[in-house]
């Protein structure tokens, strides 16, 4: 039987294929965000997720003998230039170092650290000397 | 209903099925997909870096069929070739080196060279039709016009907006709503780990955030309808030129702003061409 609209059925098909890849595309982003599929090879279009969670904002202060409280400056703690923390342990650290060149400074860490899902979650509160009293031998 | 489904009929066969039109932007998006591919992998295709069989192999093949592809040789073919090439870099290479060979833009790219791939991407600017000319100027025929269906290209545009889509729902998590996600990167890239003490800062990258989201969705929606269009691209232009500018997204950039070619009306492209254009060719060798 000859074919009556070969037009019209060329244009159907081309846009069945159309459909066919338009869905395709959809595929991974859904296995990925939706279903929650783990998979390098699956791109799920969430740029730049990954990059630059890896942070902590740190604030150290020091408890003055007359206890008010003052701010210090990451810079001045013997990092040097431009201090990124990436987790909280390694503001532990820093501080560590500080009462073991100071001993007697009552230094207070707060520190919260980035996440890719809630944004900021509080590691260090601040609420305890960092400082452990120097016990005498 | 069914005046509806006859109305998405009619659209769907005069935007898609019956689409014809010039073939210059796919050969600007072929070229440009194909300097991308070379622009993001060459360097680490270089035999120097994988002496090893199977990656020398893979790396040898994309550096060809990119070339191939650039000058619009068995075009189809060559960016068929192109795409299983960069998808076996992706894999292989991926293997190799990790999570931070294989990105998001980097799988953006290889999409958008499968789809390439469907389309009559050599009809214009390509040895293709170089050829085709010869031929036709040997048996003394016309050189038929640099037009085909286009019912390929419109996915081009999917993808883009797919992209935005699914970025703007990966950004519904209270870490980007809240600002805090911005605030990390600036930290990340421009700052410390002591919080920026400007009042307004939070605020900012609040308001930053949804500003984003918006426009994603904005870009995602509004390149489809041609009232919208022009601003979707302004604005996405200008957003990944400041994105480009701002953190490191290595081709991510180009490679969308180059994508908006595929949402442009392809004879538009074609007559703006010929507007700057010699309109004596072979002038230039007289």
């Amino acid at each position: 039987m000859p074919d009556a609209d070969p037009r019209g059925r060329q244009s159907t098909r081309r846009i069945a294929a159309f459909l066919v890849v338009a869905g395709a595309l959809q595929v991974s982003p859904f296995a990925v965000q939706v279903l929650h599929t783990r998979h390098s090879m699956l791109p799920g279009w969430r740029m730049y997720q990954k990059k630059g969670h890896d942070i902590c904002d740190v604030r150290i202060t020091e408890v003055l003998p007359d206890g008010s409280r003052a701010s210090v400056p990451l810079a001045t703690l013997g990092a040097g230039g431009i201090v990124r923390i990436r987790r909280a342990s390694d503001a532990d650290d820093l501080v560590k170092r500080q009462c073991a060149a100071h001993p007697g400074r009552d230094l207070r860490l707060t520190a919260r650290c980035g996440n890719w899902y809630v944004g900021w979650v509080t590691e260090r509160d601040g609420a305890k000397a960092s400082c452990l009293p120097v016990v005498a031998p | 209903m069914s005046a509806l489904l006859a109305a998405v009929r009619r659209v769907l066969h005069s935007r898609i099925g019956e689409l014809e039109g010039s073939t210059r932007p796919l050969a600007l998006l072929r070229m440009g997909l194909a300097l991308l591919v070379l622009a993001e992998w060459g360097d680490q295709l270089i035999l120097v870096r994988n002496a090893r069989l199977l990656p020398a192999i893979l790396s040898a093949s994309t550096l060809l069929a990119a070339a191939a592809l650039f000058v619009g040789l068995s075009s189809r073919l060559s960016a068929a070739w192109t795409a299983v090439s960069a998808t076996g870099v992706l894999y292989v290479f991926g293997a190799q080196y990790g999570r931070d060979f294989i990105h998001n833009h980097t799988h953006m790219l290889v999409l958008a060279l499968w789809l390439l791939a469907l389309t009559p991407c050599g009809v214009s600017y390509s040895v293709d039709r170089w050829s085709e000319s010869r031929r036709a100027r040997r048996l003394g025929q016309p050189l038929s016009p640099e037009r085909a269906f286009l019912w390929a290209q419109p996915l081009l545009v999917v993808h883009l907006s797919t992209v935005y889509f699914w970025s703007v729902y990966a950004k519904r998590v209270p870490a980007f709503l809240s600002g805090a996600r911005l605030e990390q990167l600036y930290m990340t890239f421009y700052g410390s780990s002591e919080f920026p003490s400007a009042p307004l800062f939070h605020p900012l990258m609040v308001a930053t955030s949804w500003s984003v989201i918006a426009l994603e969705l904005f870009l995602a929606i509004g390149i489809w309808f041609g009232r919208t269009r022009p601003w979707a691209i302004g604005l996405g232009i200008v957003f990944h030129l400041a994105l480009y500018f701002l953190l490191p997204v290595s081709t991510f950039s180009a490679l969308v702003i180059l994508l908006y070619l595929a949402a442009v009306d392809p004879d538009a492209v074609h007559r703006l061409i010929d507007s700057i254009s010699d309109p004596q060719p072979g002038r230039a060798g007289a």
